[in-house]
């Protein structure tokens, strides 16, 4: 459906998106995750065709953005980070305006505007001009304002920027129901955000592509390492001192574990040291069981930071 | 290019700026005629159109100066890149909006020929030559309004670098005449906006003068996309 190859954006000396290169195919949630300056605005711009590259290709659905902008366009339905809206207008002469710029034609332009108001909820504030609107209605006319037209891929940067609880709630489920339908891709450097309905993870680190893949493939990647999850038959008080004896422990917590009776450990060892034997031993001269043991999964958090540091 | 046509034009009239321009343009129009040729018994239709354009020269920055000084400052113009729409088809969408508002005032002012015709005779030719005339001058303005405000975010900078510019196209003809004499003289003149309307004046259709006012205005839509194309890449 998209595909970028070698995409690259300089400004005078700064390579904001540097040789980018990935595939979104048909019915993914691809997330787009970097800290502030990643470049993900960037490489929305230039996938959206609102800005050229300096190099490299973006082709939708065949199309190439650059030399054949119109019916590349389209197909992509896109939310700023700002959501580019006259503030004079309407919500209602707003939303018709997008359908007009994209071809619906004059008979379906009325219900296109009631689905897209519905579905992003905002049928109270049809009439009211958007310079009256808070930043959150602002965003979601925004987004209603890509789904006119029914684009197949919708592009949506920071969709929930300045929202209140409840709203990001919402938007997420619109999010999820948009994606019986649509093929989305969304930015935003807030994991839980992306990790609720992304199927796909892209992070960015400077420019470039750090990471690409699932967020199974990213947690099981990065596994392991120098951390071992421990559940022990026994007491905290039991099990500390038995531990922190073993030569090569760097790090311990302990928290009592769902299981009763247990104690849940976690143990970092110092760099190239394997105390699977060594914690195995220890802890069965002291007649203390290991239920589990088992390397540690970082979490997604650990993870984007490990990468994006 | 017709979303975009239909949205300015409404835009002129939702947001006071038609109105006023229409309001300001027919009030001086109609005390130039009046003061002019009715008051003055004068028949002539020539010196109402010779005095009007200076009117213009103010009036139609007004029009242009926001065309995408505001779309630039209201980061509207990111909406208009990621739609399925030409740059082409944006500027000159926004381009026949201008005109028509303009064509607007203009076609209130085809009572005063009606008038002069009621109470003496008036030249058919000489009343097609001058409008013509005045609409592909008018044209030649709207163009060099809408690319000078393609450059600037703030449209009072907008508005008055269009008035100097266009009050300079104007003048060249007197400075060619006056102030650089020989052949760099009439090379100034022929580029005058002036030059080129006198005859159109007299009724009469010089093609060269179609073609000057034509190539401007094409030169300066030309331009406009170029600056468009160049603010995507910044």
């Amino acid at each position: 459906m998209l595909s970028a190859s070698n995409l690259t954006k300089q400004y005078d000396n700064v390579l904001s998106v540097d040789s980018l290169t990935f595939t979104i195919e048909k019915g993914e949630v691809v997330g787009l995750l970097g800290a502030n300056g990643a470049g993900k605005s960037t490489t929305m711009n230039m996938i959206t065709g609102c800005i050229p590259p300096s190099s490299g290709t973006v082709m939708v659905f065949g199309h190439d953005m650059h030399w054949d902008p119109i019916p590349a366009k389209r197909h992509i339905g896109y939310l700023p980070e700002i959501p580019p809206l006259y503030t004079d207008m309407t919500v209602t002469e707003q939303l018709l305006f997008a359908c007009s710029l994209r071809s619906v034609t004059k008979a379906a332009r009325k219900s296109e505007v009631d689905r897209a108001c519905e579905l992003v909820n905002i049928g109270d504030v049809r009439k009211r001009v958007i310079r009256q609107l808070s930043k959150g209605y602002r965003q979601r006319v925004g987004m209603a304002q890509a789904l006119v037209g029914s684009p197949e891929l919708l592009v949506f940067d920071e969709p929930t920027a300045g929202l209140d609880p409840k709203q990001i709630i919402d938007i997420r489920q619109l999010i999820l129901k948009l994606k019986e339908r649509h093929t989305i891709i969304l930015s935003s450097h807030i994991l839980a955000e992306i990790t609720s309905v992304c199927t796909r993870l892209l992070i960015m680190k400077g420019g470039k592509l750090v990471a690409d893949s699932t967020p199974e493939q990213l947690g099981n990647a990065h596994a392991g390492g120098n951390q071992l999850e421990l559940r022990i038959k026994g007491g905290e008080i039991q099990v500390h001192p038995l531990l922190t004896a073993i030569p090569g422990v760097a790090e311990l917590r302990l928290e009592t574990s769902p299981e009763p009776g247990c104690v849940d450990v976690l143990v970092t060892a110092q760099q190239g040291k394997d105390l699977r034997e060594a914690i195995f031993f220890a802890l069965a001269a002291a007649s203390c069981p290991v239920v589990m043991m088992r390397p540690a999964k970082p979490t997604l958090e650990e993870i984007f930071i490990r990468l994006t540091a | 290019m017709s979303a975009i046509y239909l949205k300015e034009l409404r835009n002129y009239f939702t947001s006071m700026i038609g109105y006023i321009y229409l309001a300001i343009f027919l009030l001086i129009s109609g005390f130039i005629f009046t003061t002019g040729n009715l008051l003055s018994q004068n028949g002539d239709i020539k010196s109402w159109f010779a005095s009007i354009f200076s009117v213009l020269i103010f009036l139609v920055p007004i029009l242009t100066m926001r065309l995408f000084s505001e779309e630039r400052k209201m980061r509207t113009l990111q909406l208009l890149f990621t739609m399925p729409v030409s740059l082409g088809e944006i500027v000159l969408g926004k381009f026949l909006a201008t005109l028509t508002v303009f064509g607007i005032g203009l076609a209130v002012t085809l009572v005063y020929p009606l008038i002069l015709a009621f109470f003496g005779s008036v030249e058919g030719m000489v009343v097609v030559g001058n409008y013509l005339g005045m609409t592909l001058l008018v044209s030649a303005c709207i163009a060099i309004g809408l690319f000078i405000s393609a450059l600037t975010e703030n449209q009072i900078i907008a508005a008055v670098v269009t008035y100097a510019v266009l009050l300079g196209l104007w003048l060249l003809d007197t400075a060619g005449q006056n102030l650089i004499k020989g052949s760099p003289g009439k090379i100034v003149r022929y580029l005058s906006l002036n030059t080129h309307y006198s005859e159109f004046t007299y009724g009469i259709l010089n093609p060269v003068d179609l073609v000057y006012y034509l190539t401007l205005t094409l030169l300066f839509l030309f331009f406009g996309v170029l600056v468009l194309e160049g603010r995507k890449a910044i």
